[in-house]
């Protein structure tokens, strides 16, 4: 073989195909979409909930909850059918992006609903931004900046929540009950650092003093070494916010290393979520825990829904199933008020974003100006019931909580979002900082 | 034979042609499916430059594949620092990071190798997850942008196509040098390479930087596709999935890489709308695989279709080869199977094609 030819005939090869490629490159394939918004027709809604992989009971829930509306409601809303599509994210960022652009591009979704974790809710609200024809709801995703420093326009809470909107009020209230030092243990992931930045940011607020900050990775198999690394005199209380199987692990061994009896718990409001109560037992009895859902709370609006889903499910229904619920209910009342129309998009935000939930299993429910939800917070307890479920029982509301808390909204947003670095504990300064009663003021 | 080669050639130019045309022919959905299934492939193509061509298996991939996706997202997004020259950056870092764990790996072999990958691939990991102020932690990083030529689904899928050509005309290259040969030495017989004059321990070094940048590659096109980088891109599952990808197309093939991602993209994204226990298939799909054909699709097919053909053809010794195993190959590696084959007839693994100037060319760089 002629080595010349050879090489002459592989550039010539190269050459035709970089010429093709250019070519195909200049010029833009066509391909319209069918869309599933509009003003008529069916209205495809998608579902992006992980039903496999590590968090899949509690997206089990999230799914349950949302066709359980449609169930009781019929699925069909000022004259239009909603098709909701089921797609499994598996709890992983990049699946979820896939599953995305597979519903929006394929099918013709003008609706996504999802999902859970926080990082596959940020990677959802990245693929959406630029998106002006499709609606998100984010039931559940709970990272503080969607709502804060990175609010995507097109995504919104509708049921959420932000994760350090119900610790604000338990460092608050653990100064109240006279707790001056507590001991936080928090996952180590974003979802811990908010909650455990909200706890201490109003804690030290007061005057309160974090004794000793500890930080378990997310899937910690055995919580001994940090609970032997608690010494119950040296502290008044210990915040802990623990997430899915680790807490089932978790309450388990604070009975067993004999704090439950010595220090009192305040827990964080996936420490003790019904999902994983279910698995719990009595030495979860009698812990306390803030959160925005209580399965307990003697409100119709709540009861209702708790037996509805009782009925259907045979299980006592957790935050997650609320949340799509209300998603569900919201987004289905938005339609009813717009008379079934979608096709202008930004008006139906608009209306999507002021609407107001009077009563949901929640309790009422609304949104801020920049997209954060005010809502009631929950002091919670673990109880059994007649038939022996474990289940939340309100010991205490706080109505119209802010994700600000009393801070002043520009002041806050202009810290950094909570993570290990920064808990809060030096901020605010000054009274300025705070829109309505500054604690600073009596020291 | 001249039929056969015409074949080869047809089917080659189908090929092109369909993947030049594909984003006429279909809808955006696949057109993306396409994309990922080119960049995953880079991804498995780089384990594959290593753990097939090399031996060397490596269960940390993704931590390389991160440190590109990270460096572009961290420089891009937090310094705002031109996507261009963010890329490039990246890049620098990965052979860098790259350059770095080989330097801790050149000693070890098979399963210590193994365990010192994954360990760098969690070290990856772990920073990512902890350094939060750098790295946005669990959060990941937003706002990665695409190049501004090629922000719409199908130009950046011409982008990525121009991009993963150019690489795999780079590993094909790479794959039939010299160097490439004497790292399928090592792979064959480590200990037998060093008393020809090979050194050893130098051949490692390379192939996992080389194998790494390409990773880095890839590392940039999926940040750039997906417009944010999480952890779990560079979690130890993504380095199995990569390795699993690999396997499943063919070990040792170039290929091969491409038929791997094709199916697992095509699983996770196509599948599992229809499909709840996806994660079971994919994963009975790998058992299968393994137990009844150890060397890929592309191995099952070049032995059981390629082969009778060429030998029906007459081309008896090329199917020869085929059959006993010795190589990588389909569309592109006619000249390595002669390769392998001058080599096992000289009855040693060193490479016998252009020994003289090989030998030269390592002494002069040791």
């Amino acid at each position: 073989m002629n080595a010349y030819t050879s090489r002459l005939r592989k550039a010539h090869i190269a050459a035709a195909l970089v010429l093709v490629l250019l070519l195909a490159a200049c010029s833009a394939p066509g391909g319209g979409d069918d869309e599933g918004g509009g003003e008529e027709g069916p209205i495809k809604v998608g579902v992006i909930v992980p039903t496999t992989g590590v968090v899949a009971a509690a997206g089990t829930d999230m799914l349950n909850g949302w066709n359980l509306y449609w169930e009781i409601n019929g699925n069909e809303v000022a004259g239009r059918t909603i098709e909701t599509i089921h797609e499994d994210n598996a709890g992983d960022p990049t699946t979820t992006l896939t599953k995305a652009r597979k519903l929006v591009e394929q099918d013709g979704a003008a609706v996504i609903v999802g999902t859970l974790l926080a990082n596959t809710a940020l990677a959802l609200a990245e693929y959406l931004d630029p998106l002006d024809d499709v609606i998100g709801l984010n039931p559940a995703g709970s990272a503080d900046d969607l709502s804060q420093r990175g609010v995507v326009d097109n995504y919104v809470r509708a049921g959420g929540w932000q994760s350090s909107s119900p610790t604000h009020v338990a460092g608050d209230w653990a100064y109240e009950q006279g707790y001056r030092k507590v001991i936080t243990l928090c996952q180590d992931y974003a979802f811990g650092h908010e909650n455990c930045g909200g706890f201490t940011n109003t804690f030290t607020d007061r005057g309160g003093e974090i004794v000793q900050q500890l930080w378990a990775p997310l899937g910690t198999p055995d919580y001994s070494s940090y609970l032997s690394d608690i010494d119950p005199a040296s502290a008044d209380a210990a915040f802990v916010l623990t997430v899915g199987a680790d807490s089932g692990r978790f309450v388990k061994q604070w009975e067993d290393f004999g704090l439950k009896d010595n220090l009192p718990l305040i827990g964080g409001e996936t420490t003790l979520e019904q999902s994983l109560l279910r698995a719990m037992g009595d030495e979860a009895v009698g812990l306390q825990s803030f959160g925005h859902y209580a399965e307990g709370r003697e409100d119709s609006a709540t009861q209702e829904f708790v037996d509805e889903y009782v009925d259907a499910y045979d299980q006592l229904p957790s935050y997650y199933s609320a949340s799509t619920y209300t998603a569900a209910q919201w987004f289905a009342e938005t339609l009813e008020a717009e008379d079934g129309d979608m096709s202008d998009v930004p008006a139906f935000l608009e209306t999507l974003k002021g609407y107001q939930l009077d009563n949901s299993p929640f309790g009422p429910m609304k949104l801020d100006e920049h997209g954060g939800t005010i809502a009631t917070m929950y002091l919670r307890e673990v109880a059994k019931d007649e038939e022996g479920r474990l289940y939340n029982q309100v010991v205490e509301e706080y109505p119209e909580v802010s994700q600000f808390w009393n801070y002043d909204p520009q002041a806050f947003l202009e810290q950094p979002v909570y993570t290990r670095e920064y808990l809060g504990e030096d901020w605010p300064e000054s009274c300025d900082q705070f829109a309505s009663d500054c604690p600073l003021e009596g020291e | 034979m001249n039929t056969l080669r015409l074949v080869k050639w047809a089917s080659l130019a189908a090929v092109v042609g369909l993947t030049v045309a594909l984003p006429y022919l279909v809808s955006s959905f696949y057109v993306n499916m396409a994309t990922q299934m080119l960049f995953f492939g880079l991804f498995a193509l780089s384990i594959n430059l290593i753990a097939g061509y090399g031996g060397m298996v490596t269960l940390g991939q993704a931590g390389v594949l991160g440190i590109a996706g990270y460096g572009l997202g961290i420089f891009y997004t937090s310094y705002a620092v031109p996507l261009g020259v963010s890329a490039l950056l990246a890049i620098i870092s990965t052979i860098l990071v790259a350059a770095f764990f080989g330097l801790l790996l050149v000693r070890a072999s098979g399963v210590y190798f193994l365990m010192i990958t994954l360990a760098q691939g969690m070290v990856v990991w772990g920073v990512a997850q902890r350094l939060t102020t750098l790295t946005g932690g669990d959060n990941g990083l937003r706002g990665i942008a695409r190049p501004p030529f090629a922000v719409e689904y199908w130009s950046y899928y011409y982008f990525s196509l121009a991009v993963v050509a150019f690489c795999v005309f780079l590993i094909a290259r790479i794959v039939r040098s010299p160097f490439g040969l004497s790292l399928k030495g090592v792979r064959e017989a480590e200990t037998r390479m060093a008393p020809l004059g090979y050194d050893v321990k130098r051949i490692k070094l390379f192939a996992f930087t080389i194998s790494g940048t390409f990773a880095g590659v890839a590392g940039l096109l999926l940040a750039m596709y997906n417009n944010f980088f999480s952890p779990p891109s560079v979690y130890v599952k993504a380095s199995a999935e990569g390795l699993l990808m690999s396997i499943l197309g063919g070990v040792g093939t170039i290929t091969g890489a491409f038929v791997g991602s094709g199916v697992f993209v095509f699983v996770t994204n196509y599948v599992s709308g229809y499909m709840e226990r996806w994660p079971t298939l994919l994963g009975l799909i790998f058992v299968l695989t393994i137990l009844f054909t150890p060397d890929g699709v592309v191995g099952a097919w070049q032995r059981l279709v390629w082969a009778p053909l060429l030998r029906r053809y007459g081309a008896a010794d090329e199917a020869e080869l085929i059959e006993v195993g010795v190589g990588g190959g389909g569309l592109l590696s006619d000249r390595d199977l002669k390769g392998s084959k001058s080599a096992i007839e000289a009855g040693s693994a060193a490479p016998s094609e252009e020994p003289s100037e090989q030998v030269e060319e390592t002494r002069a760089g040791s």
